[in-house]
């Protein structure tokens, strides 16, 4: 497949918006997986009998 | 933190892959994955350390004019980054970030837009603008406009990722060796002159860059996402 035959490329608003959905994607997935992380650990104290808070359970 | 640099590289290399598969074109050569010459990325590698004082000059500038300007994050990072071994921090603080937003801002982006300055210019205000926190993205600014540089002058993105790389394994280093960011420092006449030295090797690295890397002459078609 050659870049000029059968590409179907795309405009300029298309790329905005792929870049704006994907930069803010990489973003949103990371917030989502680091509230993952703070409820995994703030669960994992609980089962020891240790309660912690959201900002003690942050992995720093 | 981990699980979080995991998850966004797939984002930001699968979306930017993506991207090329659903316009057709070959990835590879779309997104820039393109083998460099060895001298080539070694070089790009030392311009990218030498330029950490000047990073660190810009975090220092943007420290003094606006202290309060900031969410902290560079702070949260760098202890995340104290706090892991070695053996996790380089993988993921280095080689992962650089993999994943140099595919995404030089690939995706930066070779999406014809005229050579705006794209060079556009990618490393995004490219700052991606760090969010106001002092880090000052601190992006000289490094993402030397990658954008990079990666148009060589039309390759792994010169640009192994710079990325180099980059912030210099920072691990010397978070772990020394006990403090190196992008923290203050304006003093010494961080000055080290920035100005730094400066100085980064430019030296980049004219022998030009000199023996070979852009694609301009009627040179290459493969692109975008519809030019």
């Amino acid at each position: 497949m050659t870049a000029d035959s059968t590409s179907r490329r795309f405009a300029t608003w298309q790329i905005v918006v792929g870049f704006l959905v994907i930069g803010i994607g990489a973003h949103a997935i990371s917030i989502a997986a680091s509230v993952f992380a703070v409820v995994v650990e703030m669960m994992r104290a609980r089962t020891e009998g240790v309660s912690l808070s959201p900002a003690d359970a942050l992995p720093w | 933190m981990t699980f979080a640099v995991v998850c966004s590289t797939l984002v930001l290399v699968g979306g930017s892959a993506a991207a090329a598969g659903l316009a057709r074109v070959p990835v590879r050569s779309a997104l820039g994955w393109q083998w460099p010459r060895p001298s080539v990325v070694l070089l790009a590698m030392v311009a990218a350390v030498a330029a950490s004082p000047v990073a660190g000059l810009f975090v220092g500038l943007a420290k003094s004019v606006a202290p309060g300007f900031t969410l902290g994050t560079m702070d949260a990072m760098n202890r995340q980054v104290a706090a892991v071994p070695v053996w996790l921090a380089v993988p993921v603080f280095a080689l992962l970030p650089g993999i994943s937003e140099e595919t995404f801002f030089r690939g995706f982006l930066q070779r999406s837009i014809r005229r050579p300055w705006a794209a060079i210019s556009l990618s490393t205000c995004m490219f700052a603008a991606y760090h969010v926190d106001p002092h880090h993205a000052a601190g992006t600014l000289p490094l993402g406009l030397l990658l954008a540089w990079l990666a148009w002058q060589t039309d390759s993105v792994i010169v640009s990722m192994a710079g990325h790389a180099a980059f912030n394994l210099f920072a691990i280093v010397v978070q772990h060796v020394a006990g403090h960011d190196d992008q923290d420092s203050d304006l003093t006449a010494t961080s000055v002159g080290i920035a100005v030295a730094g400066a100085f090797i980064t430019v030296v690295c980049m004219g022998i860059i030009a000199r023996i890397s070979r852009r694609p002459a301009p009627g040179q078609r290459r493969a692109t996402i975008f519809a030019r």
